[in-house]
């Protein structure tokens, strides 16, 4: 409805052109207002946007995050600015790791969280002992059937001694053959 | 009395597509014919079978149960066990 109101037809522009411009904006709003537990001021969420942006730019272009100080010069506001801004992000996303439980004095949050990516004790040390099990059963292995696992599974291709051995067997066509 | 019908594997079969880059066994006996000794595509699965039980036995020591020689090369015969110990060797051990 902003849009609508806004919109003047003298400028020239497409009114879906304009009216994207505010449907994004009231979109972002909403969004950045909904999340957190602390509501963060509009134009603090915004510079935070910019810095993320400048700050991956950064890192894509030169491989490490930038300073403050050049964050500041980047984007041309104080260094007490950005450093807010950073600080006002922290305080959505970071709960320290040694706050008690809800209901459990005995326990900090560090004892009680997992780690959903991390593979347990249980399944590393079974695989530690599949893969010494298996180097073991290698070392049992003849060189003949060593070779045939090899080749069956694709770990070593053909060596160009064997394509020459087999060659002389008839085996494969020979170079004038395969020209022919 | 009817014909016998065959055995048909309920857990799928080994190809060379199971082994990205792998040999058949026919065009492993011809290169094993070529450089070690007369071998045909037979007597190359047997040898691969051999290999793959005597792995697959060195893995049982690990869940502490010992299995008997039909049950490793039923082990050994099985595309999951020959997929996986394959994507070990690779990622693993021949590296």
């Amino acid at each position: 409805m902003k849009a609508v109101d806004k919109f003047d037809w003298r400028r020239g522009f497409k009114f879906s052109t304009y009216a994207t411009w505010w449907i994004r904006q009231a979109v972002m709003r909403h969004v950045n207002h909904s999340k957190g537990l602390v509501r963060v001021p509009t134009h603090a969420l915004t510079l935070l946007q910019r810095i993320n942006r400048e700050t991956q730019a950064y890192v894509e272009e030169f491989g490490q995050r930038p300073s403050e100080e050049e964050l500041s010069c980047l984007l041309g506001v104080s260094i007490n600015l950005i450093r807010l801004s950073l600080e006002a992000a922290n305080v959505n996303v970071h709960v320290p790791l040694d706050a008690k439980v809800e209901g459990d004095d005995a326990r900090t949050l560090a004892e009680v969280l997992t780690d959903d990516e991390a593979v347990s004790i249980d399944d590393r040390i079974g695989e530690e002992q599949i893969v010494e099990a298996v180097k073991r059963a290698l070392g049992r292995l003849t060189a003949r059937e060593e070779k045939i696992m090899r080749l069956r599974f694709g770990i070593s291709e053909v060596s160009d001694e064997d394509r020459a051995a087999m060659r002389t067997h008839g085996l494969v066509p020979t170079q004038e053959q395969e020209e022919e | 009395m009817p014909m016998p019908k065959g055995h048909r594997s309920e857990r799928g079969y080994v190809t060379t597509e199971t082994f990205d880059g792998g040999l058949s066994y026919r065009e492993i006996a011809e290169v094993m014919s070529a450089t070690d000794a007369p071998m045909n595509h037979s007597s190359v699965r047997n040898q691969m079978l051999s290999a793959l039980s005597k792995i697959a036995d060195e893995l049982t020591v690990i869940t502490g149960k010992r299995l008997s020689e039909s049950e490793l090369k039923a082990v050994a015969g099985d595309p999951r066990f020959q997929g996986a110990l394959c994507g070990i060797i690779r990622d693993r051990i021949d590296t």
